[in-house]
């Protein structure tokens, strides 16, 4: 491990010398898109807003007078998307505002009948699975996701550590996994 | 339902990884290192990022429905709920149930003593309805009546317990050890979560015993046999009969290929005296030999181990010792360990490891050992 991560910096120092600095930029974005948009998956609510984020944290490398090292601009890359998130998520709840005062619109096309009975039945099996969580787990949990809380706030407010809040969360992200996975199992058999 | 548990997502170690990743990375300041640590496991193995992806898309289906009116717990709820992360949910929700059941099964039978007089008065009366009943109930009671019964065995730091199943097999748990056992009409099923357990099985052809650990599978028909759970490594011993072991492991020996091959089943025959170490993670097995006896010492606190790797001893002697033992280096996790150690002295044992492998120990303030390569 240690050696792959040496010869990764070697590798960008190299590119320090060779390359001027939009072109370095454009080339960490190419190699660390995906796992940017992973890892902004983790915090926001869809792969969308992830790339959307992305986008935007791109740009503000691209505005930066002076790029330095390639391993700080990655340490800067994914520490920028990390704060645009933080601000998204803010933004999240005075949206929803306006979403229901119908100031901004939200046009998508319509499901279909089809979809939209699939899309009934994920979402009965979510809250079934929410439901089954043991109740600080399931509190925990709904802070985070929904309420998009910091680990540490939530270990406040709970009266809990942040380890404890971090294995909740862990906890049931598998168990959803899992019941997802026997639910999706159980319909192809019922089908086969 | 209570069947099902054990099976698929919640205890599948590389999925176990992935969702430890998404927490880390979820929220909060994470270090440069870690997202670079977190980018090399996902460029590891194709298995990874699957695993991580399917846990991104089990996140967006939490975000896009657990809106609105999904169910929040009271506060009295939380103040009431004893769950402490230790273990799975699904584990948890079977002991609740399992308890649920405890207390209806009691119910039931205070309420049938209370109606002893009237089943005496009626007895002769009833003979003739009663023999066509005893010939009918035993019938409806195995089809209808006769939900599986799940017995959840979990011990504490340097215990073991025995346990006797209802179909008379006896089951006894090594020290931080979890396991239930679910016994159908037609199955009889124990999964091993953790630790370590020795099982005397009751004959019964018709229900096959099977152990489920891991990705591998102990079957048995009355027998006698250990199995012994360290993270991905998983060790079978058999002190009587003859077992069969279906091991679900990675397909290549070599690990820098590891990931590009599909899972194999492995599959092998025990008979007394043999003990089977798998290692799910690169693949490796091996049977050896060993003394049917020395099987299952541990119950009498002498743990044995034959040409087992240093990480899986720490891992297993951590079962018995209070302290926290760490691996410091990783060039020494794989060194060879052929021996006895007592349960009640696991430090002695430490210290004399640095008299027989290029180790010394370090014992850290905080009361844990660090086993550091010289």
């Amino acid at each position: 491990m240690t050696n792959r991560m040496s010869r990764d910096s070697q590798h960008e120092q190299a590119g320090v010398t060779d390359s001027n600095h939009a072109e370095r930029i454009s080339r960490l974005f190419s190699e660390h898109n995906e796992s940017l948009v992973k890892f902004l998956s983790t915090r926001l609510h869809s792969v969308q807003e992830a790339k959307e984020v992305a986008q935007e944290a791109y740009v503000r490398l691209l505005s930066l007078e002076d790029a330095g090292a390639v391993s700080f601009l990655r340490a800067f890359l994914f520490k920028t998307a990390a704060n645009l998130a933080v601000d998204r998520i803010r933004s999240r709840g005075r949206q929803r505002q306006a979403l229901d005062a119908g100031l901004c619109d939200d046009s998508r096309e319509a499901p279909t009948p089809d979809r939209e009975a699939a899309i009934a039945q994920e979402m009965a099996i979510v809250r079934r699975l929410i439901d089954e969580l043991p109740p600080k787990c399931r509190r925990a949990f709904l802070l985070h996701r929904v309420h998009g809380a910091e680990f540490s706030e939530i270990a406040q407010e709970m009266g809990l550590s942040e380890r404890m809040v971090r294995h909740y969360v862990l906890r049931a992200v598998l168990y959803c996994r899992a019941g997802l996975d026997a639910a999706q199992s159980s319909e192809e058999s019922g089908r086969g | 339902m209570v069947s099902r548990i054990g099976e698929g997502a919640e205890h599948d170690s590389v999925l176990q990884e992935a969702a430890q990743w998404s927490v880390e990375l979820s929220s909060g300041d994470i270090p440069a290192e870690r997202i670079a640590q977190w980018q090399q496991w996902l460029a590891a193995s194709e298995a990874n990022r699957a695993a991580f992806d399917s846990i991104l898309s089990t996140l967006s289906a939490v975000d896009r429905y657990a809106t609105g009116t999904v169910a929040w717990p009271s506060d009295e709820q939380v103040a009431n709920d004893a769950y402490d992360g230790s273990i799975s949910v699904s584990v948890w929700r079977t002991r609740v149930a399992t308890r649920r059941n405890g207390r209806r099964g009691r119910a039931w039978a205070a309420a049938a003593w209370r109606r002893r007089p009237w089943l005496t008065a009626g007895l002769a009366a009833a003979a003739v309805a009663t023999l066509t009943a005893l010939a009918i109930l035993p019938v409806m009671r195995s089809t209808l009546f006769a939900p599986p019964v799940v017995t959840v065995v979990e011990t504490a730091s340097g215990e073991n317990r025995e346990v006797r199943l209802g179909d008379g097999s006896v089951v006894t748990a090594g020290a931080q050890s979890v396991l239930w056992a679910t016994l159908a009409r037609d199955s009889r099923e124990v999964t091993l979560e953790r630790g370590e357990a020795f099982f005397r099985v009751a004959k019964d052809p018709a229900r096959p015993f099977i152990v489920k650990v891991g990705t591998t599978t102990v079957a048995a028909v009355g027998t006698a046999f250990n199995v012994r759970r360290a993270g991905e490594r998983v060790v079978v011993g058999v002190a009587e009969g003859i077992v069969k072991v279906d091991a679900r492991v990675a397909g290549a020996q070599s690990s820098v290929q590891a990931h590009q091959q599909r899972p194999v089943i492995r599959t092998a025959r025990l008979s007394v005296g043999q003990q089977l170490s798998i290692d799910a993670a690169d693949g490796s097995a091996s049977i050896q030999q060993v003394d049917a006896i020395g099987v299952a010492a541990w119950r009498a606190g002498l743990l044995q181990y034959r040409n087992e790797p240093l990480r899986s001893v720490i891992a297993d002697l951590t079962r018995y010792s209070a302290r926290d033992i760490v691996i410091a280096n990783p060039q020494i996790a794989d060194l060879r360990i052929t021996g006895t150690v007592f349960a009640s002295d696991v430090d002695s044992w430490l210290q004399s490891l640095e008299t027989a492998l290029p180790v010394r120990v370090v014992w850290a303030p905080d009361g844990s050992a660090r086993l550091e390569s010289r």
